[in-house]
């Protein structure tokens, strides 16, 4: 069976290091840089979902996902907000925003695989 | 907010409670080296308080520490707790008094831990448990009753609230335990989380190796050469800081060291992790002065621990 694809969007190489080291075993894993990267990415391939980083440098998280839902094909797209705060009106905004939930870094692998099987397998 | 959006929303929710608590039964019977030392002290019996049973659940070392020096006069017995899942752990083995709660935790934050605590019936109604947290303010205090919890302190913790908050919990029980005893809790040791000191003779003060490790799922190769990443970009984003603090250019440098906070923390670099998040505060506020006085600190601690990283993991 084919694995299922992520697309991880975060400006810390170390964080992306991390999710994948947890994930690329049981999914196909793609790390990305940054909003606009991830944006470039998500235009050429397709995913099953995104873990979208909130505080990033130039195009953060809400940035980030406002162009993702403004295209057409991605706007059911599965998307869960990875944050190292947990401030309510951010977690509030990205509800409304449209994203399926959201991890507060760093997720042990545990709670990560959780939360990425709820989503995909509902 | 569409009713489907809020159901999925608990559903995901909910999965993630049930899954964290069948998760912390089945790490009780692999227990880390971190938990088979809490047992130890437990056991050997190291608190000899004499006032009320005290748990504090958080994330930061440093913020515990604070806590137990504000309430040391009272000479509580102080058991603390590094996530909400060791707190569920603590909760289960013993009875206590007052548990202090902090809110923004990693995995499970202070509402879920309280939800839980509750849930189990580890803690009963009638334990006063109090909301802990840096953007917590005294404004909130009816927001937070809703939720369950009897009071709220902001972070840092000023000592004449908790004075206040204790007062208010205790006050017909308890007289202050310091005219018994000048010498407080103070000369004696609460349960800690640390870790083995002699592990590794240069480690840094605030580095836990086990914990950034289970947030690598265990893999020693993958965590290692991250500490080795993290260490050579360590180099480049100092210079940075230095730009951005030169240029005052608060909203960069927030950003920045948020990512440095969080890296830091992932890592198992708790040390480092508490200071970039006083400062991510800070930079957030637009405080360039209260930056400037902290940041050779900031870079100090960075520098270690980086330097560790690199000659022990290279």
């Amino acid at each position: 069976m084919l694995k299922k694809k992520i697309l991880a969007i975060d400006d810390s190489a170390i964080a992306l290091k991390q999710l994948q080291n947890i994930l690329e075993s049981k999914y196909d894993f793609v790390g990305v840089t940054g909003g606009l990267a991830g944006l470039k990415r998500l235009d050429n391939e397709a995913f099953d979902l995104v873990l979208l980083d909130i505080e990033m440098p130039v195009m953060d998280g809400f940035a980030t996902l406002t162009s993702i839902r403004q295209r057409m094909n991605l706007r059911d797209l599965p998307i869960i907000f990875l944050t190292g705060t947990r401030h309510k009106e951010k977690v509030i905004k990205g509800i409304t925003s449209g994203v399926e939930g959201y991890i507060v870094k760093p997720a042990n692998s545990e709670q990560l695989l959780a939360k990425i099987d709820a989503v995909l397998n509902g | 907010m569409p009713q489907f959006l809020i159901g999925f929303w608990c559903g995901c929710v909910s999965a993630a409670l049930v899954l964290g608590l069948l998760f912390s039964n089945r790490k009780k019977q692999q227990k880390s080296t971190k938990e088979e030392i809490d047992d130890v002290i437990e056991e050997s019996g190291s608190n000899s308080g004499t006032g009320p049973k005290v748990l504090l659940i958080d994330d930061s070392r440093l913020s515990r520490k604070v806590m137990k020096e504000y309430l040391a006069k009272r000479n509580p017995r102080v058991y603390e707790a590094g996530s909400g899942i060791d707190g569920l752990k603590a909760a289960k083995n013993n009875a206590f008094d007052v548990i202090f709660i902090d809110q923004c935790m990693p995995g499970m934050d202070g509402d879920e831990t309280l939800h839980c605590l509750r849930k189990d019936g580890s803690v009963g109604p009638d334990v006063p448990v109090i909301a802990v947290g840096s953007t917590v303010r005294k404004e909130q205090e009816a927001e937070f009753r809703l939720k369950g919890y009897v009071a709220c302190l902001g972070k840092p913790i000023q000592e004449n609230r908790l004075d206040e908050i204790w007062e208010s919990l205790f006050s017909q029980s308890e007289a202050l335990q310091e005219d018994k005893d000048p010498g407080g809790a103070g000369n004696q040791e609460s349960p800690t989380t640390e870790l083995p000191k002699d592990r590794k003779q240069r480690e840094p003060e605030g580095f836990f190796y086990e914990k950034g490790l289970e947030n690598f799922g265990g893999d020693d190769d993958a965590y290692r050469e991250t500490l080795v990443l993290f260490a050579d970009l360590w180099v480049e984003r100092k210079e940075q800081l230095r730009q951005f603090l030169e240029e005052n250019n608060m909203p960069e440098y927030a950003i920045l060291i948020h990512a440095i906070k969080g890296d830091a923390r992932t890592l198992g670099a708790e040390g480092l992790g508490e200071l970039a998040y006083e400062q991510e505060l800070r930079a957030k506020a637009g405080d360039t002065e209260a930056i400037s006085s902290t940041f050779d600190r900031v870079i100090g601690e960075g520098d270690t621990t980086a330097e560790y990283f690199k000659q022990m993991y290279s």
